[in-house]
């Protein structure tokens, strides 16, 4: 006599997956829509991340109106967003106070502090609240987000010297 | 469907199992039609949102945006089968010694995938669900195949005929 076959292990486990994907589709909807060009960036407000990783002050999306923000999201297991941070922090100390590079960390707080202080690294650095990332469409890092002055995105681009390439363009608009 | 979700569920809890009905000349191909489906419904069910996401994106933003957002996601759920099926092939191959047949041991390769390939349904639901994007823990997944793999050899080993 054979034994039975473990289909309903198999079954249970897709089924389960699904329910939870499905479920979190259905009351997440609005954190799917594409962040389209030309429709208002969603709030944040995120905390800094200080040495050892400890949060520190807030940093609002809303208190940045007038100014260029480039949001970056990335993460210490990242090989192309580590590859993209140097670039990014050499262009942002050429555009000085006209524009405010925000790195978002997704992962590892205390390791992302290290990792800013051992590079140097002048960009604004906070910590994701899942729900951020979620929000502008970070499903795959890097991920970046171009807003203009008055608090519209102007891209999505894909790699450094495309952000670079936005933020010029942003900061030429009037 | 039944078929593959059988096969799928003795590469888990029967390896040995698994592995010799997958090892027979007249199931030749079947284990990597099986591995590219149990792939497809990975995404179905533990991508979900970024298969939802690039249709939306394709409404809003057009085909070629869409497809690179699908390429995305399909390239995060196939790359850790495709991994293990490399690594897998490359062990039973060597380990199968004189009675190594590369077209029959890719099959069996293709089996060792499918437990990771469930655990890795798992893990991407529960890393994208209560947790920020994170890396899902490869170790696990790795693991996952290697009961699957030391089975295989055996059944390789195993083969009659001349050796």
């Amino acid at each position: 006599m054979t034994a039975p076959r473990p289909r309903w292990l198999v079954i249970a486990v897709l089924a389960a997956s699904l329910a939870v994907n499905v479920g979190w589709v259905a009351t997440h909807l609005a954190w799917l829509r594409p962040l389209a060009v030309g429709a208002e960036a969603p709030p944040f407000a995120l905390p800094r991340i200080e040495a050892g990783g400890a949060p520190g002050a807030t940093v609002e999306l809303s208190a940045l109106r007038g100014r260029v923000v480039v949001v970056e999201f990335w993460a210490t297991w990242c090989g192309p967003c580590l590859r993209a941070l140097p670039v990014i922090d050499a262009a942002a100390r050429r555009w000085g106070d006209q524009v405010v590079v925000i790195a978002v960390n997704v992962d590892d707080r205390a390791k992302a502090r290290a990792l800013f202080d051992a590079e140097g690294y002048r960009l604004t650095l906070v910590a994701d609240d899942g729900e951020t990332s979620a929000r502008y469409g970070a499903h795959t890092l890097p991920h970046t987000v171009v807003i203009d002055r008055a608090g519209a995105v102007v891209a999505v681009p894909g790699h450094a010297g495309a952000v670079i390439a936005a933020v010029e363009r942003a900061r030429a608009q009037r | 469907m039944i078929g593959l979700l059988d096969r799928w569920g003795d590469a888990v809890v029967a390896p040995a199992r698994a592995m010799r009905d997958a090892d027979g000349a007249e199931v030749g191909g079947r284990p990597g039609i099986d591995l590219a489906a149990a792939v497809l419904l990975a995404i179905l069910v533990a991508h979900t949102r970024g298969v939802v996401g690039a249709a939306w994106i394709g409404v809003e933003l057009g085909p070629r945006a869409a497809v690179a957002s699908l390429v995305a996601v399909v390239t995060s759920a196939a790359t850790v089968p495709l991994v293990v099926v490399a690594i897998a092939a490359i062990v039973v191959w060597l380990g199968a010694g004189a009675r190594r047949e590369l077209g029959r041991d890719a099959d069996l390769a293709c089996v060792a995938a499918l437990p990771p390939t469930l655990v890795a349904v798992v893990l991407t639901t529960l890393a994208r669900t209560w947790a920020p994007p994170s890396p899902v823990p490869l170790v696990l997944v790795a693991a996952a195949a290697v009961p699957a793999v030391i089975a295989a050899v055996r059944i390789a080993r195993g083969r009659g005929g001349a050796p």
